[in-house]
């Protein structure tokens, strides 16, 4: 317990960018540097009055000087208008899954996290599959980008996504003439593909946060669209046991922060898997996980006017047979 | 009534020379000169004329009253009857039991499980906070501040939509018709306008939240006009970012008087969206209690719990200064919260 709680303190050393300020007065940023106040973080958790007593300054100049250093970090704002724009020129992943599609509006969408939840069997890992093939997949069956597979519980099937974009090839090109060039087509085209999927396989806590980390680095490198967690609960259920409630909370708080910004910027899809379980440290896994997706707004059926929630539609579409925690 | 020299604003150790010299109150400062004061205390002539400038503008009045007070029956007399100062959410028995809607000018908080609406809520209010004044609403702008990236902008589409369309046939009335302001105010209240007219900041981390809470300010001193505050949600960062429960708790009643003091200053309504959490009780049983804990419970004037019965959503006044507590039935449909 207390190992995994210094790793997720050096974790979070490294995950809070270290962002610098910068004020216009060389003073007073020699006045942070030395008292060790020049990154963000650290400066933003004082308030005026601590700037004054810490700095021997007065309450007018550290209110000056907290003001103008927000400035430099706080976000600036768009219209809703433009957040339109810049949405319609995104292009959601559909599923070709035809209800889901027209309840998800058009598709899985861009930049934010989406979760699939379903007990076992369901067919959630087959889905990542199907999800990886329309991203990665070559040209008429998918969009020909990378993808990050990143899988916990060994569900990747390398011969089974090899199989489904073959079969999905030749429904394309249905013409039984040249069978030998096509075959050869279609075995080019699917080594094109599984070289486009980059599978991360940890075996450990630390090593799925390690690869979490890192993953913004690969993310851009190599253009990744796509980033799959085939299933976030089943680390966190065999290391944490009652009462880690928190650090999981801070698995999928880092998860979305970060990771979801640098969504926006480049455009990819996150999907997470978890298998439902009724225990109740994984019902309140599941409830903060909901908290996280909220990138889908279903427009209300006539018939299912009372809700709104993706995950529960989700759900409802996963979850054939059992009871789920969130049918409405 | 001798206000202490301890008490200005001034930094420590000039603080300290003063004393160490033997000037102790306000009085003694008042009336010298900053050579006088700079020879006598041994500091700087910049340091003397900041502590004398400090001592005139320090809040004890000659007459003994404290500065800024107003007398409740002013207040009263500046508060116009008749005067809406309400947004509405369109729910009209979620709107009576709030007393017309979200207050102007007071910190609203709706907490709620995931999923019972308190995203859709803050989103109609953005819509409702352009709603002409003609039409008995602030016709002023509305700022979405998203931490969770929740905000999803095809849904305040279609709430614009709707809004703007029951906006439209109300004018066609005969009763609207006749006016001449109304009639423009409706044919100027568009999807696009409303759109143009919803500030969004999205924050990443606890870091750019309260760097956004000290730049707020400046932005309103900007936009005057802008009379809604949502903030979406409040306690997401602060639950996961900030681990040391002290800091959290000092930081969280600093962020809670920022807000109330912009909300008065202003006159903004200010709605918060809060998470839940479990509590575990004596008899073992759980129970959801708004996240944060009891500190952050007062920093809301009017606390709403939003929770599901059944198939039917309800909102319950758990606090307010002036409503009983009560709860109402509200729907969340196509065209918004019904």
């Amino acid at each position: 317990m207390a190992i995994i709680a210094s790793i997720l303190g050096q974790i979070m050393c490294m995950v809070q960018k270290k962002h610098v300020v910068a004020l216009p007065d060389p003073h007073d940023q020699q006045l942070l540097r030395d008292y060790s106040l020049e990154n963000s973080a650290d400066l933003m958790m004082y308030t005026a009055l601590d700037l004054s007593e810490v700095m021997n300054i007065s309450m007018g100049h550290a209110q000056r000087l907290l003001t103008m250093a927000s400035a430099s970090i706080a976000p600036a704002y768009v219209t809703a208008a433009g957040l339109l724009q810049r949405s319609q020129a995104t292009v959601p992943l559909a599923t070709g899954l035809p209800d889901l599609d027209l309840a998800l509006r058009r598709g899985i969408p861009v930049g934010a996290i989406s979760e699939f939840v379903g007990p076992a069997g369901v067919g959630k890992s087959q889905l990542c599959l199907m999800l990886t093939l329309l991203v990665a997949g070559p040209a008429p069956v998918g969009r020909e980008a990378s993808v990050v597979f990143v899988d916990t519980e060994n569900k990747f099937s390398g011969v089974r996504l090899a199989e489904m974009a073959r079969e999905r090839l030749k429904q394309q090109h249905p013409s039984p003439a040249e069978e030998q060039q096509q075959q050869q087509h279609i075995e080019a085209a699917v080594s094109a593909m599984m070289g486009r999927i980059l599978l991360v396989k940890p075996s450990a806590g630390e090593e799925l946060i390690r690869a979490l980390h890192g993953l913004e680095a690969v993310v851009l490198a190599h253009g990744v669209k796509l980033v799959v967690v085939d299933s976030i609960a089943a680390l966190a259920r065999s290391e944490m046991g009652g009462g880690m409630v928190w650090e999981v909370e801070y698995l999928y708080g880092w998860l979305s922060s970060p990771m979801v910004s640098g969504c926006i910027t480049i455009s990819i899809i996150i999907i997470i898997i978890t298998t439902m379980i009724v225990i109740i440290i994984i019902i309140i896994i599941i409830i903060i996980i909901i908290i996280i997706v909220t990138a889908i707004i279903i427009s209300s059926s006539s018939s299912s006017s009372s809700s709104s929630s993706a995950s529960s539609l989700l759900t409802s579409y996963i979850c054939k047979s059992s009871p789920c925690l969130q049918c409405p | 009534m001798h206000q202490a020299v301890i008490s200005l604003p001034l930094a420590g150790g000039l603080r300290t020379r003063l004393c160490a010299a033997g000037i102790s109150t306000v009085l003694e400062l008042r009336g010298r000169t900053p050579h006088f004061l700079a020879a006598a205390a041994g500091i700087s002539l910049e340091e003397a004329q900041e502590a004398l400038q400090a001592a005139s503008q320090s809040s004890l009045t000659s007459k003994g009253h404290v500065a800024g007070a107003v007398s409740a029956s002013d207040l009263l007399a500046a508060q116009q009857p008749g005067f809406l100062s309400h947004i509405i959410t369109f729910c009209a028995a979620l709107d009576g039991i709030l007393g017309g809607g979200v207050a102007c000018g007071q910190v609203t908080e709706f907490c709620g499980v995931p999923g019972v609406g308190k995203t859709q809520i803050g989103m109609q209010l953005a819509v409702d906070a352009q709603i002409p004044t003609e039409f008995y609403g602030m016709g002023g702008g509305a700022v979405y501040i998203d931490t969770e990236g929740s905000f999803m902008v095809d849904r305040v589409v279609d709430i614009a939509a709707a809004t703007a369309r029951h906006i439209q046939q109300l004018a066609s009335n005969p009763a609207f018709r006749q006016r001449p302001l109304a009639v423009a105010q409706a044919q100027s209240f568009t999807t696009e306008s409303i759109l143009q007219n919803i500030h969004y900041f999205r924050v990443h981390s606890v870091t750019e939240q309260i760097a956004l809470v000290n730049v707020l300010p400046e932005y309103f001193s900007q936009n005057p006009n802008v009379c809604l505050l949502v903030v979406d949600s409040i306690t997401f960062h602060y639950r996961q970012d900030v681990t040391d429960l002290a800091a959290r708790a000092r930081q969280l009643t600093r962020v809670a008087q920022d807000f109330m003091a912009l909300a008065e200053r202003h006159n903004l309504a200010v709605v918060f969206t809060n998470q839940v959490t479990t509590r575990i009780l004596e008899n073992e049983q759980a129970k959801l209690v708004p996240a944060l804990g009891e500190s952050w419970g007062q920093a809301a004037s009017t606390r709403v719990i939003l929770n599901w019965q059944g198939n039917q959503r309800f909102a319950y006044i758990h606090k307010s200064p002036s409503m009983p507590p009560a709860a109402a039935p509200y729907k969340v449909g196509p065209k918004g919260i019904r």
